[in-house]
Formats: structure tokens, sequence, C-alpha cells
């Protein structure tokens, strides 16, 4: 064995040179205590930048989407649709109601007296008011 | 010719029609040239008027009467005020420009324009009509054209006899009818849009035959209903009669304002109609309800309008919003401009509601801007669907590489219609703003938050048109680049950012015309206290409420240091 | 004679319009290289225009110089008014100065629709430029949104990323929908102006005039209320976390120039220190307000640090590092001192020239790489000293180490916050430290160790016009960094003024919705 002074030394007290040669552990210690937490805790941010903080304004478009959605839904079914009724039963009544006009002078005749009757009845009503 | 301006203005259009009778279809030069040569006419004039107009001394101007039926009070009273003067001059400047957006029309050129020019001059009429029985007529007649413009000129999604529902039932038959919404014929539009309009006339009619008949003193003049019907306090039906017509009337006129939730026949009846009676439409025949509403129901009834114009001011912010948020999902350019105009009606129906001297006065000149704005809009709405005949977004972009005016003008259209500084529409937002909040505040909170909505929908819709990838068969769309095309474009925009910068005539013009009506509606005081109030003590107007007042302004007396107070001067 | 042609020469309408003449001067012109030019000319000619502006403004005065006043809309009160003093000089130099830099940079950096991208550009200018100098609230408010137009389009239309439509629209929206309510407050500020005027019969009854809105109490409930409203225009356009999701996109997917711009241009933060602080100093100074905007700036320190830490794309981390800048402006202005605000104004003057020559250095790396991605870079220092250099010189001034302008500016404010509460302050260094940590780790990444792999043999050094731009940055920052005092003798007028103002509140305020007479 020839070695020389320091190194026996560090043959002799292995873990104090380790500690030595790695300075102490400062630099990992520093690490372990303050880097890696640092950039968790930036990574964590990030997801929270992404996710909620960018999140809460596509909320607020997607509200605002759903907001459209329901106008829609409301102007077709509600405002549209009670326009569109009226049509719609005048259409239906009239459906109905042009089956008088069949063509034959009889139903016509028929039709005539019939509505004599009934305006002389209403004259009536309103003579004894 | 001073004196008869405003028969030039409303008689050159008729004149024109009538002219156009004459003129075979075949010389489609000179059906356009004897169109836009009265246009021009009432165009001119009206500028004549409004720059003649002397706001210092306001009220009713130009006034021409006609006798026309003694015995019923009827006559042909014409005159116009500040609010109805630059009314007329929006009208007559989109009926000049309307005639240039229509120049390609080939079909039935000749009837088209007679029926333009028939619209416009009815428009014109309403705006300065002094007497009941003219106001209604005109109405009326401004609708009949409606109904014919956009049965033949028009253009639809569908044909009616092919609108089928999913089982492939003719749609009239089926229940399906009730709910078609987005997909309609020019049929189905015109029947809807004039007998809706029809309907609320006629309960407009009625609020003017009560008014005529309680009233009366046997006239249908407004000038002298306004001083002298009495028709506070009679009981009726339980409530009193003024409300009761008031109701009527403002419902009525608020159909084709229009006002939430009367406004289905608009985005229909926009949609199918040809780009020029669009303007016209959403330009100045929208505000015939506001304008009616403020001549018949703020002159004659203004305790009453005091009383009931909360009303108004709850219906706005649907307008407003529910508008907005509706086109969001529509994808029929029309749909969305037409949407756009009836959500921007919420805004004059907010100024209107507030009941002051500037918020109302906003109102108005929101009128005649969005004239501008939606003017531009349906141009350019009209252009592209020429040039690429279809009106679906979604299938349309990229057309700014193949029509860069239009898409440069469509920015600024936009701006003007978000109300973006550099247009008057902006102005006209900071009075609404500026004159409402110290009455609705949260509605003002709605109206600015329905400015961004606006924003998203336009822009949304820009891009849709504009931008992004284009489909090869659209190549063959071209710019607008002969006078003619651009011309309509140029008015509507140099207007529109004119008197952005140069605001102060039309102000006043406004204003003049706003004070009487404001201060008549708020000096009233309730019926309680009102015995001490009309012992003959007229209460002055306010400092500020004349224009006079308000054109003279102190030198430049600025304090130089910026964080003094003025107490330490 | 001449002296007096000079009192009277409207050199502000001067600054104002040149740039939007120029760029529809440019619709003439077809040529590219003609077009280029002339853009650079006009933007030249209004660094000499602003240069002049700062030569002639009599320093350690607070009042408004150069002042131009024109009735506009006299009924409503709105009056074109513009002036500039301490607090808004030094920021009508650095748009025109950072314009010449946008329009060198773009020279060959912006290929296609050249000569609408300067119209652009010079129509931003212009609506800057406006922001600056308005003194009148809705012509403010006028170029504020106008604003919106050309930088909507400059995202849009020359964006480099895939996602620049959306970007464009979000920046668009999120700020306009911070204006509206804005507007609602500079009306409010309107109406109360009106209500006092009227039971006092001033003539005229409306004003948007800051100097006359300034000589009228305000009720301190009413000055809460119209502060946030303002608080939320400003804040978003800062952006103030946590409104700040627009800036990130806006600066990655944008086009540098236009980034330069956003970051470069503190407009938020000067909106805060031209209107919100002396129009409304009670509201200013009210415990809720300072709590609430000093949690939002610190937050802002810390999140925007720690974010930029772990940041791999430069540009996402500049973004970052701006909104963590931001809280240091926040904080200052919050502190409500003369250290503070001075500290401040001068660091939005100094992120100007760092945070945006940053921006810069981000373009030469763009314009190498095609992208700012870590990935794609690493031991450039060697290929590319020159470019190392400037790199590592600008960034250092943006951390703040001594000799450059950052660190007067940090310095201040530190001291500023520390004197009005020492727990803020206290947090506040921290995030200095931070700041170190971001861009030397990045930088050692990207520049230093051995040749990333994405990185070619035949990378190029800065050519002239690169170096021009980083050379000129480098000088305002040391000069700034060695020699600021010609800059804070500027300021020191309207800053010591604005404290004064602080003190002493509005004319009178009262716990009351009616204005009450103060005779």
């Amino acid at each position: 064995m020839n070695l020389s002074a320091p190194d026996r030394l560090a043959a002799r007290f292995q873990a104090a040179y380790r500690i030595l040669l790695n300075k102490y552990y400062v630099d990992e210690l520093y690490d372990l205590l303050w880097v890696e937490p640092t950039k968790k805790l930036g990574l964590l941010l990030d997801w929270f930048d992404r996710t909620v903080i960018d999140g809460l304004v596509h909320a607020v478009a997607q509200i605002a989407e759903l907001f459209a959605a329901g106008s829609t839904w409301t102007e077709k079914h509600v405002i549209y649709g009670c326009v569109n009724v009226i049509g719609y039963g005048n259409h239906l009544a009239a459906r109905q109601w042009r089956q008088l006009q069949s063509g034959m002078v009889h139903h016509y005749a028929a039709i005539i007296v019939a509505g004599l009757f009934l305006l002389a009845a209403i004259i009536q009503l309103i003579m004894q008011l | 010719m001073g004196d008869y301006a405003l028969l030039y203005i409303l008689f050159a259009p008729f004149a024109g029609a009538i002219a156009l009778i004459f003129v075979s279809n075949r010389q489609a030069m000179l059906v356009r040239g004897i169109a836009a040569g009265a246009a021009l006419v009432s165009l001119l004039v009206s500028l004549y008027l409004f720059f003649a107009y002397n706001h210092m001394k306001g009220g009713f101007q130009f006034v021409q009467r006609f006798e026309w039926s003694r015995q019923l009070g009827i006559s042909l009273h014409l005159g116009v005020d500040g609010i109805g003067t630059p009314l007329v001059l929006a009208s007559s400047i989109l009926l000049f420009a309307g005639i240039f957006v229509s120049w390609h029309i080939k079909d039935r050129t000749k009837e088209f324009y007679i029926w333009l020019l028939i619209l416009a001059a009815a428009t014109i009429g309403v705006f300065m009509s002094l007497d009941l029985f003219f106001l209604f007529f005109f109405y009326e007649m401004s609708v009949i054209p409606m109904y014919l413009l956009l049965g033949m000129w028009g253009s639809h999604t569908k044909k009616y006899n092919e609108m089928t529902d999913p089982d492939g039932l003719k749609q009239r038959d089926s229940v399906g009818f009730i709910f078609n919404f987005g997909s309609n014929s020019k049929e189905y539009a015109a029947m809807k849009l004039v007998l809706f309009l029809s309907a609320f006339a006629i309960v407009a009619l009625m609020g003017i035959l009560l008014i005529y008949k309680y009233s009366g003193l046997n006239t249908f003049d407004i000038l002298v209903l306004r001083e002298q019907a009495k028709l506070m306090n009679i009981p009726v039906l339980g409530t009193t009669l003024d409300k009761i017509i008031w109701l009527l009337i403002f419902f009525g006129f608020a159909s084709i304002a229009p006002l939430w939730p009367l406004h289905s026949w608009s985005p229909v009846g926009h949609a199918a109609a040809p780009a020029a009676t669009s303007m016209l439409h959403a330009g100045v025949l929208m505000k015939l309800g506001h304008f009616s509403i403020i001549r018949v129901a703020f002159e004659i009834l203004p305790e009453t309008t005091r009383e009931l114009m909360p009303i108004a001011a709850v219906l706005c912010m649907f307008s407003i919003v529910y508008g907005g948020f509706v086109e969001f999902y529509a994808k029929d350019t029309k749909y969305v401009i037409g949407y756009s105009s009836s959500s921007h009606m919420g805004y004059v129906f907010l100024g209107m509601a507030a009941l002051d001297y500037i918020s109302l006065t906003g109102a108005v000149m929101y009128m005649f801007a969005h004239a501008m704005a939606t003017g531009m809009l349906f141009a350019m709405a009209g252009w592209v669907y020429d040039q690429t005949h279809s009106r679906d977004i979604p299938s349309l972009g990229g057309l700014s590489n193949r029509m860069p005016f239009i898409s440069g003008c469509f920015v600024v259209a936009c701006m003007a219609s978000i109300g973006v500084p550099g247009t008057v529409n902006f102005i006209a937002e900071v009075m609404i703003i500026v004159g409402s909040w110290n009455k609705y505040p949260f509605q003002v909170i709605v109206a600015v938050v329905g400015i961004v909505l606006t924003l998203a929908y336009l822009f949304k819709m820009m891009r849709g048109l504009f931008y992004g990838p284009m489909d090869q068969k659209y190549s063959h769309a071209h710019d607008a680049v002969a006078v003619a095309d651009r011309l309509p474009l140029l008015i509507m925009i140099t207007v529109s950012i004119g008197f952005f910068f140069f605001p102060m005539h039309l102000y006043y013009v406004v204003r003049s015309g706003v004070d009487p009506l404001i201060a008549k509606i708020t000096r009233v005081v309730p019926v309680a206290s009102q015995e001490r109030e009309t012992l003959g003590v007229k209460r002055e107007a306010r400092a500020d409420s004349s224009p006079q007042n308000l054109a003279a302004l102190p030198g430049d007396v600025l304090p130089l240091t910026p964080y003094a107070s003025r107490s330490d001067q | 004679m001449l002296e007096e042609l000079a009192s009277t020469f409207p050199i502000l309408t001067c600054i104002l319009f040149l740039p939007v003449i120029g760029g529809v001067v440019l619709w003439l012109f077809d040529d590219e290289d003609m077009v280029r030019t002339s853009a650079l000319t006009i933007a030249l000619l209004e660094l000499a225009l602003s240069v002049f502006v700062l030569l002639r403004f009599i320093p350690e005065s607070a009042a408004m110089q150069f002042s131009e006043h024109v009735p506009w809309i006299p009924a409503l009160g709105v009056s074109y008014h513009l002036a500039v003093d301490g607090i808004s000089v030094l920021f009508v130099g650095l748009t025109a100065f950072l314009a010449v830099l946008i329009i060198i940079y773009s020279w060959d950096t912006v290929r296609h629709q050249v000569k609408l991208y300067m119209m652009a550009l010079l129509a931003l200018e212009t609506t800057t430029m406006g922001v600056f100098l308005s003194i009148d609230l809705i012509l403010f408010f006028v170029f504020w949104e106008l604003m919106l137009i050309p930088s909507y389009f400059l995202i849009k239309l020359w964006g480099g990323g895939a996602e620049r439509h959306y970007a464009a629209l979000k920046f668009v929206l999120y700020t306009l929908l911070g204006s509206v309510f804005m507007l609602v407050g500079i009306a409010l500020l309107d109406i109360n102006y009106h209500q006092w005027a009227t039971l006092r019969h001033i003539e005229p009854t409306y004003s948007f005039d800051l100097l006359e809105l300034l000589s009228v109490p305000i009720p301190l409930s009413k000055q809460i209320l119209i502060f946030w409203l303002l608080f939320l225009g400003f804040a978003f356009k800062a952006p103030v976390f946590p409104f700040h999701t627009w800036l990130p996109d806006a600066l990655l997917e944008g086009p540098i120039g236009m980034a330069v711009v956003l970051a470069g241009l503190k407009l938020g933060t000067f909106g805060f220190i031209r209107f919100s602080i002396p129009l409304l100093p009670d509201a200013s100074k009210s415990q809720t307000v300072v709590t609430v905007i000093m949690t939002l700036g610190l937050a802002a320190i810390l999140y925007g640090a720690i974010m930029a830490l772990i940041q791999q794309d430069f540009r996402r981390l500049l973004a970052f590092s701006s909104i963590s800048h931001l809280g240091f402006v926040v904080i200052g202005l919050f502190a409500l001192n003369y250290q503070g605000l001075q500290g401040s104004l001068l660091t939005m003057i100094n992120l100007g020239f760092s945070t945006a020559g940053l921006f810069f250095i981000a373009g030469f790396l763009y314009s190498r790489q095609q992208n700012t991605q870590l990935s794609s870079f690493g031991g450039m220092a060697k290929q590319t000293p020159l470019l190392a250099s400037f790199f590592l010189f600008i960034g250092l001034a943006s951390i703040g180490l001594p000799g450059t302008n950052g660190f007067v500016g940090e310095f201040l404010i530190l001291l500023g916050t520390l004197k009005a509460n020492w727990l803020y302050g206290g947090i506040a260094v921290t995030g200095v430290i931070f700041g170190a940590a971001y861009f030397l780790w990045y930088y050692e990444r990207s520049m230093l160790g051995p040749l990333g792999k994405a990185v070619k043999e035949s990378i190029s050094d800065l050519h002239p016009r690169e170096v021009l731009i980083a050379a000129a940055l480098s000088v305002m920052i040391l000069w700034i960094g060695l020699y600021p005092a010609p800059f804070l003798r500027m300021m020191n007028g309207s800053v010591q003024a604005l404290v004064d103002r602080l003190e002493r509140g509005t004319v009178a305020s009262v716990e009351s919705d009616q204005p009450v007479r103060v005779d």
C-alpha cells in the first residue's frame, strides 16, 4: 500500500469524505427542499391556470352558449309556436269548413234556410232585451 | 322652396313611382334613372331640411296643412320637429342607397322600384305626419309594399310547397308547421309579416280611435290633441281610460319596433326580403314604432307615459339579451343581422324608458345611427348573397380575398353596429348610458353586456363570411367595383363616421325636439298634488335644458395644475 | 416669433394623427419595399416629434403641458383635449421608440400583406398614443376601444400560431368586457359632475374632462363603485391576476410586433395612475380596495413567477413574467406613497424596454427556429454569441440587476411597499428571487451547455438590423440604469401632486349620495 496522505485519510473516514466531496450535500438538500417543490408547485399552478382559471373563462362562454341554446329553443317553440299556432288553427278550421263548399245547389239552399232561421232567432233575442 | 320642403321629400318618390308606370321594363337604365332621380330629389331636400331646421326655435317647422275632411276633422298636416328631421334624413339616405343596392335586379325592375319608392315615401310620411289619421294611413301604407317586395323579389331557403316535416308530410298540413324556424319560404315570411303587423296596427288604431272619440274635439290633429285632449281619470273596466289607450298604442306600435316578444315577424321578414327592402325595413321601418310611440303616446298622454314607461324598461332587457343570444345559433347571415337589429332596438327603448333629456336624445340619435349601421350590414349581406347565392354562414368563408372592398366595409359596419367609437352609434350609446343610469342602473349593465354579445356574434359572422378557407365554388364571386355598387356603402359609412366627428348639429336638432317633450312628461306631478301645481305656476325649464345655453361654452380656463382642486384657486 | 409659433403649434395632434394619416398614404404605394421605407420614415418622424416634446417638456412640474383643447360635443362635455404631464410624457416617447423598432423588426419577418400590416401597425400606434395623450375620458375611451380593431387583425391575420383566431377573439372579447364596465364608470363620473354642477349652476353641466372632474367632490360610496367599474376595465387590459388568461394566448399566437405592444406598453396600469387614483383618491385609500388589490398584486407576482419557471415556451414564459412584473407595478401604485408611485411609473417605462426587448429576442429566436420552444434550443451561445449576449443583458435588466433600469424601478417599488406595509413588501421581495430564477434557468438551458439537437450548425447570428434593435434597447436600459435622474425629474412634479391629492382626497367626501355644496 503506497497511498498518499489524503487518500489514506479518505479511506479512513469514508463517510466524512463523501460528505465533504459533495459539499455537505447542500446542493442536493437545496434541490430537495426548495427547487423541486417549487417546480412541482409550478406544474400544479400551470394545471390550475389551464383548467381552473381558463376553465372559468370557458365556463362563461359555455354558459353564454347555454343561454343561446335556451333562447333559440324559446324562440322556436314559444315565440314562433304561439304565432304559428294561430295560422295552423286557421288552416285546420278552414280544412273542415271548406267542405261546406260542396258545389251542390240543395246544400247551399239548406244553408241559406238555416241561416235565415238563425238570423230570425237572433233578431228576436235582441228585441226581447 | 323652403316652405314646401316636406312636400318635395314626401311626393318626389310618389311622383317617381307614378312616372315609372309609364316606362317600359325594357329600358332598364331609364327605370333606374327615374328611381334614382326621385330618390335624389328626396335626399337633397332632406339634407336641406336637416340643415335648415332651426334648432334654436325648435317646435314643428316647415308645416303644411291641407284640409281633407272638415266633418271628421282630418287634414293632411305635415311638419317635422327635432325628432322627425333626422329620421326623414335617414329614410331618404337609405332610399337613395337602396336604389343603388338593387341596381342589378333583373326581374320586373320597374315594379320593384315602384314599390320601393312607395315604401320609402310612406315611411317618410309617418315621420312628418301631424295628424293621427294620416300617421296611421302612412303607417299601414308602408306595410303593404312589404308584402309584394318580399313575395315577389324575396329569397328563401325553401319553397312553400317543399316545406315538409321529417315524415314527408306537407308542412302546412302538419303540426311541424308550428315550429318551423330558420328555414322559411318568402311567401310564408311575407304573409307572416303583413298579418302580424296589420293585426297590431289594428290595436294601435283602436287606441287612436279611442283618443279621437273621448277627446271629443272632433279632430285627429296631434297639435290640438296634445294641448286640449282631456283623457285622464276616466274610469273604464276597473282602470282608467288613458292607461288602456296608452297600452293599445304602445303595444300596437311596439310590434314594428320590435319589442320582445313581438319580434318574431322581423328576422323572418328580413331574411326573405331583397337587400334594399331589408335596409329600409331594419333601417327606418322599425323606427316607425318608436317614433309613433313618441309622437302619439308621449305627446298626447305624457302623464300616463311617465307612469307606464317602466314596462318598456323591463321588456327592453329581454330584447337586448335575448336577441343577442339567439344570434349565436343563427346560421343565416340575414337572420343574424335581423336579430341584431331587434336586439339593438332594445337600446332605443331603454333610452326612451328613462325619460331623461340625454337618454331620449341618445335614443333618437341611436335610431339614426342604427339606420346607417344596419343598412350597411344588410347591403353587404345582400351583396354576398348575390355573389354566392348563399346565406348559410358555415358554407361560406374566405371571401375577403375575393372581395376586399366589401370585407373592409364590413369591419366598419360591424364597428358601427357594436358601437365601437368611430361611428355615431358610440355617441348615442354613451348618451343612453349616461341618461339612463340614474333610473335604470341594472338595465344599463345589461345593455353594456349586450355590447359584448354583439361583438361576439358579429365577429363570428365576419369570420364565417370573410376569413378561413374558401369553397372553390365561390371563386367566381367578385368585389363591388363599379361606382354604383360602391356608392351606397360609401354614403352610409361617410354619414356614420361624419356624425361621429361632428355630432353637434344632429344633437341640437334632436335635443330641440326632445326638450319640450321631456319637460312636459317630467313636469307633470302626480294626480294627488296636481291642484297646487296647476295654479298657473309654470315650473321653469332646467338651466341645462335649452340648447341655446348649451351652445355657450366657457373659454379655456382649465386649471393648469392637474390635481389642484378648484377651491385652491 | 419662433418661440411663439412653437408654443401654439399643435404638436400633440401631429403626434396623434401622423401615424394614421401616414398609414392612409401607404395605401398609395404598391411596391413592398416602398411601403416599408415609408412606414419607417413615418415612425421615425413620429419619434422625432416625440423627442421634441420630451426635450421641451418642463420637468419637475405637475402642470399639463402642450395642452390642446377643442370642444367636440360641448353639450355632453366631451372635448378633444390632449396634454402631457409627468405621468404620460415618457410613454409617448416609449411608444414612438417601440414603433420604430417594430417596423425595423418586421422588415423581413412579415412577408404577406405587408401594406395592410404596416397600416394596422400605424393605426395601432395612433390609438396607443391617443390613450396616453387624452385628458378627456371619452376621448380616452375612444382610443382605448379603437385599439381593439387593429389588434384583432394583427393577431388574426399575421399571427404564427394555429389558434390565432381563438386568441384574437378572446383578446377582443376580454378587453371589451372590461371596457364596457369602464364606460359605465366614466358615465358615472360624468353624472356625478352633472349633479354637482347643476347644484352650483356651473356651465357646462356635463364634463368628461379629467381636470374638470378632479375639481368636484365625489361621495365615498360612489367613489368605490366607480373605482371597481374602472378597475374592471384596467385590470382586464393590464392584465391583473386572475384576469390574465388572454395574455399568454395572444402573445403566443400573435405576431411579435403585436406582442411587443401588448407586453411593452402597460396601458392598464397607466389607466390606474392616470385616472383611477387621482379621480378617486378616497376609494383608492380605502382599506378594502387596498387589501384586495395588494393581494391580487402579490398573488400575481408569485403566481406569474412560479408559472414562468416551468414554461417550456419562451413566449409563454414571457407572458407570465409580464404578469409577475405587473404585480410589482400594481403593488407599487397601491402603496400610495411617493416612492411606490414613482417606482411603478418608472417600472412601466422600464418594462417597455426590457420585456419588449425580450420579446424582440423571442422574435429573433423565432425567425431562426420557427418556434420558441425550449426543445429547439440549447447551447446556442457558441453559435450565436451576439444573440446570447444581448439575451443575457436584456434578461438581466428584466430581473432588475443593479446597473440596469430594472433595478431602479423595482427598488423604488419595494421601498415604497415596505414603507406602506412591511408584510406586503416582504412577500414582494421573494418575487424578485423567483424572477431571477426563471430567467436564468431558461437562459442556461437554451443558450449554455452542449448544442441542442434541433440546433443546426448553420444557424446564423444576429444580422445588422437585429443588432440595431438590440443595441438601441440596451442603450436605453443602461442609460436609465446608470443615470435615471432625467427620467425621474420628468415625473417628479406629477407624482408629488398625485401624493398630495391622495392626502387631501377629493374636495369633500361625504358618506351620502347627494354631493354637498362646497363654498
